[in-house]
């Protein structure tokens, strides 16, 4: 038996939202520990992680680990169902076929209840090994989300060189260059407005708009985000899921066509 | 502004200021839209500007198809304006109406831009229907022109092309048109009326063009490729001369070239005046004949190159000795001719675009020519040994001893197999040169950033759990 409820409703949905268009099909594992995804792009060029730990859960139970594969897009379907007030809990038996949502209300006045098919999914899991990495940046989201944005507009990739002055995002197309520089702040009120530069050595690597575009639908979950750069690795960026959990896209640099 | 205002602005330019005659396929052209687009176009304009005051000097052409009611097989077009369009409409079963044109009342009937980038056969066809412009006229202004205002249209027509200095050469080729069309079409009178007609068109540019000046228009591309195939035809007569097909192909080529104004220069087409005063001679000589004979004859005559290629020695002979005679001469000539220009087409290499049978053998009396796929080895600049199937023509005698005559610098097509076994070396070069920049030297600690690099894989970097 498997229930796991999420006071916080909305969470998931931002969740769902974060992964949706980078994503069509995709197991969640349960565990006691919480519930893990981990998938690539059909294009296989982007990886998404995501981890939500039991403890976020008001409640949580999971007797078996369980695997639940889920069509993105029907799940979508169901979460839009919900309002962002609503508690949601997910309900599934040990060997399931089906997976039951339940959404509530806040005064409990109002409880639906939807059930999704699950499907077989024979996902390869990949093992990412932990990486030192040579720059961790962490800026507001917002800001990221921001610059992707615009600079996508001149160009299919962005430039991104991390110097221990700051961070500088470039991109060249066919009607311009763009550029925009981040320095550290050095005061800030707010730590999550605060841009901070941890750097072993310097940086530069090239990585493609559209999937960093995908990689900021995940901005509302948190208001920072955290990059980490090596040279020759993928990009790692990362948001915070409340306190319990996280959810990390991993991109592949493109690589000089020369090597 | 919408792109369709855009274009009604100009449209409105067209009809009010520029004051020409717009037709749904000029503008088509000159917008660059779709003709339906066009259509549409026209539509909303009319339907737009009907209730302004300046449109009543501008008149509808509507042209009209549908089936006659008169006769149930026949289906029928007519022009109509806008007023008697409903009447006209009302002689047809299932008609649709369309906009033929829109005729501004002081439009001036001048040779458009189509008429002026046409070829000498559109051209004469368009100041020969300077007529047709009359009935529009006449239906709207209830004026028909008098034959000297057309006369002077007419003048005005040839004036205005001739200063934009495009048409002298095509109307000084014309005579080879009517040339060809005269020995085409010698038995209809009435179309040889026509064509002395245009004639007296043409013959006073006709003085002031040098014959040899070669036509300059660039937008005249298709008779431009027509006059290179007929200059390749007569400089290198086809190199498969015995493959009766291709012949045929290239002699249709050859007598459509001459029907075309760029062939002037070619010695081989006469010039009208000269063959006029050939075929009284010719004339003279068979005068006893028939005149269908004589029509053979004049067909014989303008094609019998291609009779020559055609035909083998089976030829069916022909009634008259005296013309099998001379047929069998122009042969004799034509095969001398021939001959070393297929040598020559040897020597020059040309390249098939398709690698061509292993042995093709000629109908030749003594010797044979085959071509065959022969494996040559030599040593390349690298020092390697390579060897390489190259197609070599051998002439063979009937007594069998081979003679070599060329190599063609073909190379067969590469099997399958070999193709993937040098997919494999690269493949595994590929790999070896990144096992070493990734073990070797270790890593550049500033990575070159590029603009557009190669989109690696996120498997690269992860290795699948177990």
């Amino acid at each position: 038996m498997f229930e796991a409820r999420l006071t916080q409703g909305s969470l998931l949905k931002k969740v769902m939202e974060a992964i949706r268009e980078l994503l069509n099909e995709a197991s969640f594992d349960c565990s006691e520990n919480g519930i893990q995804l981990q998938a690539m792009d059909n294009s296989h060029v982007s990886l998404v992680s995501l981890n939500m730990g039991s403890e976020g859960f008001d409640k949580f139970r999971c007797d078996r680990n369980l695997t639940m594969g889920m069509n993105l897009a029907s799940l979508s379907k169901i979460l839009k169902c919900a309002s962002n007030s609503d508690a949601i809990t997910l309900k599934a038996q040990d060997d399931p076929d089906t997976v039951t949502f339940t959404f509530e209300s806040e005064n409990n006045e109002r409880v639906s209840d939807y059930s999704m098919k699950l499907i077989n999914l024979d996902q390869e899991h990949l093992g990412i090994p932990d990486t030192e990495y040579s720059c961790v940046v962490k800026m507001p989201s917002a800001d990221f989300a921001r610059i992707c944005k615009d600079l996508s507009q001149f160009g299919d990739c962005i430039t991104i060189s991390c110097t221990k002055e700051g961070i500088k995002f470039s991109v060249a197309g066919d009607i311009g260059t763009g550029n925009v520089k981040l320095a550290q702040t050095a005061n800030v009120d707010k730590e999550s407005e605060a841009v901070t530069v941890e750097m072993q050595e310097p940086v530069s690597l090239t990585f493609a708009c559209r999937y960093l575009n995908h990689f900021t639908k995940a901005t509302p979950l948190s208001e920072q985000v955290q990059l980490s750069l090596s040279a020759d690795v993928p990009l790692v960026v990362e948001y915070k899921i409340g306190e319990f959990g996280h959810i990390r896209y991993y991109l592949a640099p493109k690589i000089d066509e020369d090597d | 502004m919408t792109v369709t205002d855009d274009k009604l602005l100009k449209l409105e330019e067209f009809v009010y200021d520029v004051q020409r005659t717009i037709t749904p396929r000029w503008l088509s052209h000159e917008l660059g839209i779709p003709l339906i687009e066009t259509n549409s176009l026209l539509k909303k304009f009319v339907k737009n500007e009907e209730k302004k005051a300046r449109w009543k000097d501008v008149k509808v052409i509507f042209a009209v198809t549908g089936e006659s009611k008169t006769s149930r097989s026949h289906f029928e077009v007519a022009l109509a304006t806008s007023e008697d369009v409903d009447k006209v409409k009302a002689r047809f079963r299932n008609c649709a109406a369309e906009i033929y044109c829109l005729h501004p009342s002081h439009a001036s009937v001048k040779p458009t831009a189509s008429i002026l980038n046409a070829n000498q056969e559109h051209l004469s066809e368009s100041v020969c229907d300077l007529g047709k412009y009359d009935t529009i006229r006449s239906k709207i202004s209830k004026q028909p022109r008098t034959n000297d205002e057309v006369e002077e249209l007419r003048k005005a027509a040839f004036k205005t092309s001739e200063s934009l200095g495009f048409i002298k050469n095509q109307v000084a080729s014309k005579p080879t048109k009517a040339n060809s069309e005269k020995t085409v079409n010698k038995s209809t009178a009435v179309k040889n009326e026509e064509v002395a007609v245009t004639r007296s068109f043409s013959d006073p540019i006709q003085k002031k063009t040098s014959p040899t000046k070669k036509p300059t228009n660039p937008k005249n591309a298709l008779s431009a490729m027509f006059s290179k195939q007929a200059e390749k035809n007569k400089t290198a007569p086809p190199k498969q001369a015995s493959l009766p097909v291709e012949v045929e192909v290239t002699a249709e080529v050859k007598e459509e070239a001459i029907s075309l104004p760029e062939n002037k220069k070619s010695e081989d087409i006469p010039k009208p005046r000269e063959a006029q005063k050939r075929k009284p001679t010719k004339d003279s000589k068979g005068s006893s004949k028939p005149p269908a004979k004589k029509k053979k004859e004049e067909t014989k005559k303008t094609q019998r190159k291609r009779i020559i290629a055609l035909l083998s020695d089976s030829e069916e002979e022909s009634d008259d000795e005296a013309n099998d005679k001379r047929l069998r001469a122009d042969d004799e000539e034509v095969v001398t001719v021939q001959k070393p220009d297929l040598e020559s087409s040897d020597e020059e290499e040309v390249v098939p675009s398709t690698p061509l049978p292993a042995k093709e053998p000629r109908p030749a009396s003594g010797k044979h020519k085959v071509k065959q796929w022969v494996e040559k080895t030599f040593l390349d600049d690298e020092g390697f040994m390579v060897t390489e199937k190259v197609i070599e023509e051998i002439e063979i005698d009937e007594d069998g001893t081979e003679e070599t005559e060329r190599t063609s610098p073909i190379k067969p097509p590469t099997p399958k197999k070999e193709q993937k076994d040098e997919k494999e070396k690269e493949n595994k070069e590929n790999t070896k040169k990144n096992e070493e920049k990734s073990h070797g030297k270790g890593r550049p600690k500033k990575p070159v950033a590029t603009s557009s690099g190669k989109q690696s894989s996120i498997m690269n970097f992860f290795s699948k759990a177990k």
